[in-house]
């Protein structure tokens, strides 16, 4: 008993991992209790499966809100550069600009993430479509019924990655329109006439406003496919 | 009081560690295209991924910074299309043309 509480440190490991080993093994056996502690009317019981469909069309909303929040942002930083007089101010507010449209754009990107699970959720909704068109297991008015809900599912998969491709091409013009505004104002700047630069910083406001609201109105466009 | 060695290591890497951003710095390359299809076996690289524009006309991808290049590949030969620069959160436009049976691509950042 004496020998316990004088451990070497090789015998402290030794204790330390078997706790480790005790604690992950009473994790082990206390989920399934939480899972059936939750039931089977529980939120987390009623969520969808996990298909390449239900993955995109979750991730498609997350970003629908993200893009709502990013607007509000550019809409607010529009704002602030019209308020502006001084051209490192209108300089910085610029470089922050086309940083928070980046981050939006990468959302969006045809090599993000979202993009790729519409590619994945759209040959899904496909191969179903395919299978349901040569199907011999159910009754013709079954098959018929189930052929016309993938019809439609791939119909909107279409529309939805559609959608996605256009808004990554819009924030991508409204990127460049930034960018440019940008390099003419620093082009401005160098060339000492800080005045102009900030008129032209100013005018940038205008153009984002614009793309602000044909944003708007292309986001609420977006709506993620039915299932 | 003297710092030991392993303690002085531990804080300059933390201090260190702090000021770093893990993530990597990226911009965008729009593509477009102003014909109808590449020749059958022809096969479009940005860097060291293939492009497929498909039906569409443009598609826009996030790269990291850098230079990049675009090159038609066909079987085992490749040829190199243009080279441009990538820069932090920036779009460069790269725009491909059919002139006379070979492709041209121009760039505009």
């Amino acid at each position: 008993m004496i020998d316990w509480f004088i451990l070497s440190q090789p015998r402290l490991s030794l204790a330390r991992s078997i706790c480790a080993v005790l604690l992950c093994t009473a994790a082990v056996a206390i989920t399934p209790v939480r899972a059936a502690e939750n039931g089977p009317s529980s939120p987390a019981a009623a969520t969808a499966p996990s298909t390449p469909l239900n993955d995109f069309r979750s991730r498609l909303g997350d970003v629908r809100k993200s893009l709502e929040g990013v607007n509000e942002r550019i809409e607010e930083k529009a704002k602030t550069i019209e308020s502006l007089s001084r051209p490192d101010a209108a300089k910085q507010q610029v470089e922050e600009l086309q940083a928070l449209i980046s981050q939006t754009l990468g959302l969006v990107a045809d090599n993000g993430e979202i993009a790729k699970l519409g590619a994945r959720a759209l040959g899904y909704a496909r191969s179903k479509q395919e299978q349901m068109r040569s199907d011999t297991k159910f009754t013709p008015p079954e098959r018929q019924a189930l052929q016309k809900r993938w019809d439609q599912n791939v119909a909107e998969m279409v529309k939805a990655t559609d959608d996605l491709a256009k808004a990554s091409e819009e924030f991508a013009l409204l990127l460049k329109t930034v960018q440019t505004r940008g390099d003419y104002a620093a082009e401005v700047l160098e060339v000492e006439n800080a005045d102009e630069m900030v008129r032209v910083v100013r005018n940038l406001a205008g153009d984002v406003r614009g793309a602000s609201e044909g944003l708007k109105l292309f986001i609420q466009s977006l709506t993620p496919p039915q299932s | 009081m003297r710092l030991k060695p392993a303690r002085a290591v531990l804080a300059a890497l933390t201090v260190g560690l702090a000021g770093c951003d893990f993530r990597a710095e990226t911009g965008f390359v729009e593509i477009k295209k102003s014909f109808a299809g590449l020749a059958v076996g022809d096969t479009l690289v940005l860097n060291s991924v293939i492009i497929d524009l498909g039906a569409r006309s443009s598609l826009v991808v996030q790269q990291p910074i850098g230079t990049a290049s675009i090159q038609l590949k066909h079987g085992e030969t490749s040829r190199k299309l243009c080279e441009f620069a990538v820069r932090t959160n920036r779009v460069v436009t790269v725009t491909l043309t059919l002139a006379n049976g070979t492709l041209r691509c121009s760039v505009q950042s």
